[in-house]
């Protein structure tokens, strides 16, 4: 459902992206220069509040073609899950960027997110510079409350409002996930839908709104297919935390997929996706659920899985406690889950879980927690519905170096086509 | 009588077809909720009926295919979506609206976080899994669950 030719958007981009790319760091740009972004799981931006196991960067967000109109943000979560630069509004200060207008209304986006919370705001243009990488007259999502009218119903999921940074938990995303831009199928050219999707972008008069579908060129876009260079994908670096909970850990972001001499694809192992970019674990590795409709995100703060699965030692932990949803294990389990690529690879990972109230209880300011899971539903799986999810989150991502391929991009000829992950 | 009811619960359907009535019914409700909160959306609806319950399976324009859980007696007892969003919960859930939104709030309050939504109240499931513009969840009363159905069949 979300494959589609790519080309239009990134000639497009392209042309105005000319003389831009890695190679000069200007000064005062956050990261460590050319392709590659420092990032950080260091507990997030709000004083007295742990976001755990999640990744965050700086980026440099200016008015489209000015170079004084400029601020840094910090504390972007790092999330290979989803696609576009997401802000919150009150991060941009007295950058005033312009806004995505239609026949005199403006455009705005929503997302949704698996824990029923969303986000809304104004599509608006800006430069954006991450690392020595830029991506010129960019859309991006402006995260704020409307004025003068309610949120849609069709957006609005009752669960928390993520346009203050309270509930984010950050100060915006940093979406470098598998596809170009933020919902393919919000192009009628694309999906040949007979209705825009609901919940997605939205055109709103002073008062009311409603559903619309727009072109991927006016999409909030992946900023990596932005780049004049180093367009087809990321790879997530992170170490291997010392102990199993620590203060903190940094890493890299590095940008491209075979196109420096620092990001290569090595011994990894290419896993592609389904229409729906997911992939298969099964869970447990002997005699487990297939779980066909599993994926790998950065941004999910933990290991996520059925709790149905025969023979696995864990139980949630008590709802009215300090960590409802999680997994609270008598003792440390080592469990292992089997990934299955469209394309038929496969490869088995082990992972610890420890019990998420002693390790919130026992290390509450460790940003760092390598055992951390919970569930993703009771139900079974069975041909594709009911609980049918393995969400390896950020936990995976320490110690490996996780790579995503972003769908339509090129890359090197021994790697199938995107969208895929590697690792 | 379990025949009866098929029968009834596909002339209803036919009926919905026949007059492009739109929109969901209401967990809790009984299954004239279906025919009665019909407002907005323009939707197809597919009944596939058991000896213990009908589903019915509604494609809405736009939105998440949803299924609904009516038990013989004729009540709805569940509700699944999966597509690009979450459905409109308000309209959905109806009564039990309130009682979802606030468990919601409160299981993000003080950790912040991305994971799947996993409300487990004595007389209220509610959960939400995928990831961003894909999503699968269900919500279901597990008192209405008809004897002999577990809830897995909500799905």
């Amino acid at each position: 459902m979300r494959k589609f030719f790519f080309s239009v958007l990134l000639t497009a981009i392209m042309g105005f992206a000319a003389g831009c790319g890695s190679g000069s760091t200007p000064v005062g740009v956050p990261g460590s220069g050319g392709n590659t972004l420092s990032i950080a799981v260091d507990g997030g931006p709000i004083s007295g509040v742990n976001y755990q196991d999640a990744a965050f960067a700086s980026a440099k967000i200016c008015v489209p073609g000015s170079t004084s109109s400029c601020v840094t943000v910090d504390h972007l979560l790092v999330d290979t899950g989803s696609v576009g630069i997401r802000v919150l509004a009150s991060e941009l200060g007295t950058v005033s960027l312009p806004v995505t207008t239609s026949n005199g209304q403006n455009l705005n986006d929503c997302v949704q997110f698996v824990d029923n919370s969303y986000a809304w705001g104004l599509v608006e243009s800006a430069d954006v510079t991450l690392s020595g990488e830029v991506a010129s007259d960019i859309p991006i999502h402006v995260l704020a409350d409307p004025m003068g009218f309610s949120i849609p119903s069709t957006c609005n999921t009752g669960g928390p409002d993520d346009d203050t940074l309270a509930n984010l938990g950050t100060n915006g995303i940093l979406g470098v996930g598998q596809e170009p831009v933020d919902c393919p199928d919000c192009d009628q050219s694309i999906s040949g839908l007979a209705s825009p999707p609901t919940g997605a972008y939205y055109l709103c008069s002073s008062s009311s709104c409603q559903s619309t579908f727009v072109p991927v060129a006016n999409q909030v876009t992946n900023p990596v297919v932005a780049f004049s260079v180093d367009n087809n994908g990321v790879i997530v670096e992170l170490p291997a935390p010392s102990s199993s909970t620590a203060p903190s850990l940094t890493g890299s972001l590095i940008f491209g997929i075979g196109t420096q001499s620092n990001n290569g694809l090595g011994s990894a192992t290419i896993f592609t996706v389904d229409d729906s970019d997911n992939f298969t674990t099964v869970f447990p590795t002997t005699g487990g659920q297939t779980l066909t409709n599993s994926f790998i995100d950065s941004g999910s703060n933990g290991i996520f899985f059925p709790d149905s699965a025969a023979n696995v030692p864990v139980i949630q932990c008590s709802a009215s406690g300090i960590a409802p949803g999680s997994y609270c294990p008598a003792s440390t389990q080592a469990l292992s889950a089997q990934n299955l690529g469209a394309n038929g690879a496969s490869g088995t990972v082990g992972f610890n879980v420890d019990n998420a109230e002693t390790l919130f209880t026992n290390d509450p300011s460790d940003a760092v927690m390598q055992n951390l899971a919970g569930s993703n539903g009771v139900g079974t799986c069975s041909a594709g519905t009911g609980e049918c999810t393995f969400d390896w989150g950020l936990p995976f991502f320490f110690g490996r170096n996780v790579y995503t391929a972003i769908d339509g991009q090129a890359v090197p000829s021994t790697a199938p086509a995107p969208p895929w992950w590697a690792y | 009588m379990k025949a009866s009811k098929r029968i009834s619960l596909v002339a209803i359907s036919l009926l919905m077809l026949a007059f492009s009535f739109r929109a969901f019914a209401v967990l809790g409700g009984d299954e004239s909720s279906i025919a009665a909160d019909m407002a907005q959306m323009k939707a197809t609806v597919k009944v596939t009926p058991n000896d213990a319950f009908a589903v019915h399976e509604i494609k809405a324009a736009g939105g998440p295919t949803v299924r609904e859980y009516v038990s013989a007696a004729g009540r709805v007892f569940g509700v699944a979506w999966q597509g690009p969003s979450v459905p409109d919960l308000q309209q959905l859930l109806g009564p039990y609206f309130q009682q979802y939104s606030a468990a919601a709030q409160a299981a993000k309050a003080g950790h912040p976080g991305r994971k799947p939504l996993n409300i487990e109240l004595p007389g209220l499931v509610v959960q939400n899994s995928g990831h961003m513009r894909s999503f699968y969840g269900r919500a279901y009363d597990p008192s209405l669950l008809p004897q002999g159905v577990s809830a897995d069949a909500v799905r």
